[in-house]
């Protein structure tokens, strides 16, 4: 079961250790710029096609409005929707030239405001990112190596839930609790379902629902929560899975386990291993679904907006059973 | 195929009156429906998508976001999307990254985006265009205010836009690397094109037609008036063959699906006004088809599990999409 986050006692030492441990510098060649993406194939993608069995399709992502989760932290907002043109102008008799009645708008937003994936330029370990590229690489025209468009192509597969809230028994784990590598293997084992090499891992830990149904993100985003111990890193790696995503802010448990660095794991999994993170997915209609049918497989399908030398991008993630 | 300047195709606003009766599906799915041709897309549909997947291969349809788009300003004020950082990696290696209360600085970067969202490959919402103050199936069009739209918004087809696709490869079919500006596409045209093919249109799909309109474009590094000018297209004929095959939707690698200039004066985007607010398909323009046509060139399939989830922007009338194509 998931423990606190103060249970192990790591060190920057151990973060170095693990960060040498699970590099994937290197085994793509040195110009890769997808990571652990490469491990999907044509065998995955014929594999995940045979799990439509039903027909049915669920989003896990959530809407983008005023009332997401973004209080302002790390200068992220809340996507603002505004109109360029609107039905009321159209019959206001506004739209005389050209003769067309329409409505038209726009969206200004971080790209890591809501569901989201993380490009491989997010995060650095000691000045470098995924495959040994410099930091540099990343500047304020964007991101010159690991973008997200890289990316475009690649982001469809099998994928797996672990709902791991349903299987300790509760409706949302409680801040701070850390899921280990035996949780996950645990609650695989429950469910019946098989990590493979090149899945979409998707772990629910009740965290989004509980800010729901409590109306109020409160800390959701940046503060304390439910999510991944940092020895998941290994697991990850070893896996050979494609990506992770949860239904939290950050992935990983907070408060972190390491006290002096901040989000140890995503120093570790992006740069080090390559492996592509979602992060803010909606996750009570799969988990619904899931515990219904105990069926834990399905098509995953979750494009990234190819937005050039971008180090993220919203996406509506979409689950095929 | 035709030029939109034929006498035998040119025809007045009362066209568009008769048409939108002929070709209406208001009401079909009940008062309150806000899925249109959507609604063709049930289990058998999506069941028999997944089958498509063969070889394992996935394409994206999409073109890529950036400052090099298609906009110029010729059509409601659109602009290409604005991509700004709000960290760097330059910033993080300068040591500028100081958490509170961390020894060591965590380094990462983040950036926002500001775009219209029917800027590049996108879908538009059945609230997108209006006939004579309506939306589809009768909803007054006064219901898109500055707010959005409170109905047919694109976020409520958030799990709908998965099914089978098929490519119509027109340009290829006529022997053209690119039809010409201003020549429309007829319904004869699609037919001919999908048997061609060996493809059977059916109830259901996502039908993919490419022009080569984009690709010319990017080859002469000049969007020219891509975006709003002039453009080959469906001619506005075709409205009852979109009606009548009864498909989920309909996508094109140009600006706006039919030919332009149009084939009468009186209005602009006439196919428009039928097939949106009246038939009430979901359109996809602004489509990259080069890397999947010729795909289906080689290997002689032309159909497979389409998937292009929009963005649920609430209450948005259109969304910025990167459509995949898994054969």
């Amino acid at each position: 079961m998931p423990r606190k986050y103060s249970e192990s006692k790591l060190t920057m030492a151990d973060l170095e250790a693990m960060a040498k441990k699970v590099s994937n510098w290197g085994k793509w060649g040195p110009n890769d710029e997808i990571g652990t993406l490469n491990y999907i194939g044509p065998e995955q993608l014929r594999r995940a096609g045979t799990l439509v069995k039903q027909g049915k399709a669920i989003s896990l992502g959530l809407d983008f409005n005023q009332a997401g989760p973004q209080t302002g932290k790390f200068r992220r907002f809340n996507p603002v929707h505004s109109m360029l043109a609107t039905g009321t102008d159209s019959c206001a008799g506004k739209h005389g030239n050209p003769n067309i009645q329409y409505a038209d708008d726009m969206v200004t937003m971080p790209l890591q405001c809501g569901t989201q994936w993380d490009a491989l330029s997010h995060i650095f370990n000691n000045g470098r990112m995924y495959n040994g590229y410099d930091a540099s690489n990343v500047d304020a025209n964007g991101a010159k190596k690991n973008g997200i468009e890289k990316t475009k192509a690649k982001m469809v597969g099998r994928g797996v839930l672990l709902d791991i809230a349903r299987w300790a028994g509760v409706d949302s784990l409680d801040d701070g609790m850390a899921i280990t590598n035996a949780d996950l293997d645990a609650c695989a084992k429950k469910q019946g379902v098989e990590i493979l090499r090149g899945d979409f891992v998707i772990v629910r830990t009740g965290h989004m629902e509980r800010c729901l149904k409590q109306g109020d993100w409160a800390g959701y985003s940046g503060g304390d929560s439910p999510g991944m111990a940092f020895e998941t890193a290994e697991w990850a790696f070893r896996k050979e899975i494609a990506a992770v995503a949860t239904d939290t802010w950050g992935a990983e448990v907070r408060p972190n386990e390491i006290e002096e660095a901040f989000q140890p794991w995503h120093w570790v999994v992006i740069p080090m291993m390559g492996l592509t993170l979602g992060e803010i997915l909606y996750l009570k209609d799969i988990g619904d679904d899931c515990a219904k049918d105990g069926v834990y497989e399905f098509l995953f399908s979750a494009p990234p907006l190819p937005i050039t030398g971008a180090v993220g991008s919203p996406i509506n993630p979409i689950a095929l059973k | 195929m035709h030029r939109f300047d034929d006498p035998k195709y040119r025809f007045d606003f009362s066209l568009i009156e008769k048409m939108s009766d002929t070709c209406s599906n208001w009401g079909k799915w009940g008062p309150d429906d806000e899925f249109g041709t959507l609604n063709y897309v049930g289990p058998e549909q999506r069941k028999h998508a997944a089958t498509l997947v063969k070889k394992g291969k996935a394409m994206s349809v999409g073109l890529n976001f950036d400052d090099q788009g298609p906009q110029r300003g010729l059509f409601g004020g659109r602009w290409n999307p604005i991509h700004t950082m709000l960290a760097t990696g330059t910033d993080a290696v300068q040591g500028k990254q100081k958490v509170p209360g961390k020894k060591y600085a965590n380094q990462y970067a983040d950036d926002a985006v500001s775009m219209p969202l029917q800027c590049g490959t996108q879908w538009d919402a059945l609230g997108h265009v209006f006939n004579r103050g309506k939306m589809w199936n009768g909803y007054d069009a006064t219901l898109v205010g500055s707010r959005g739209a409170e109905k047919n918004s694109i976020d409520k087809m958030k799990d709908k836009m998965f099914g089978r696709g098929i490519l119509l490869d027109i340009a290829r079919w006529a022997g053209v690397e690119s039809l010409e500006d201003g020549t429309a596409i007829d319904s004869e045209d699609l037919d001919a094109c999908a048997k061609a093919q060996g493809v059977e249109i059916r109830q259901g799909d996502f039908v993919l037609y490419r022009t080569g309109h984009m690709e010319r474009c990017l080859k002469n590094k000049e969007w020219g008036g891509y975006a709003g000018g002039n453009a080959p297209g469906v001619s506005f004929h075709t409205c009852k063959w979109m009606h009548e095959k009864k498909i989920a939707a309909i996508c094109a690698d140009t600006w706006g699906c039919e030919v332009i200039p149009n084939e009468t004066d009186d209005v602009f985007q006439p196919w428009h006004w039928i097939v949106i607010p009246q038939i009430g398909i979901t359109m996809g323009e602004i489509f990259y088809m080069k890397d999947l046509a010729d795909d289906c060139v080689e290997d002689k399939v032309y159909e497979f599990l389409f998937c292009a989830p929009p963005l649920p922007i609430s209450r948005g009338v259109g969304s910025p999409i990167n459509p995949m194509a898994v054969k």
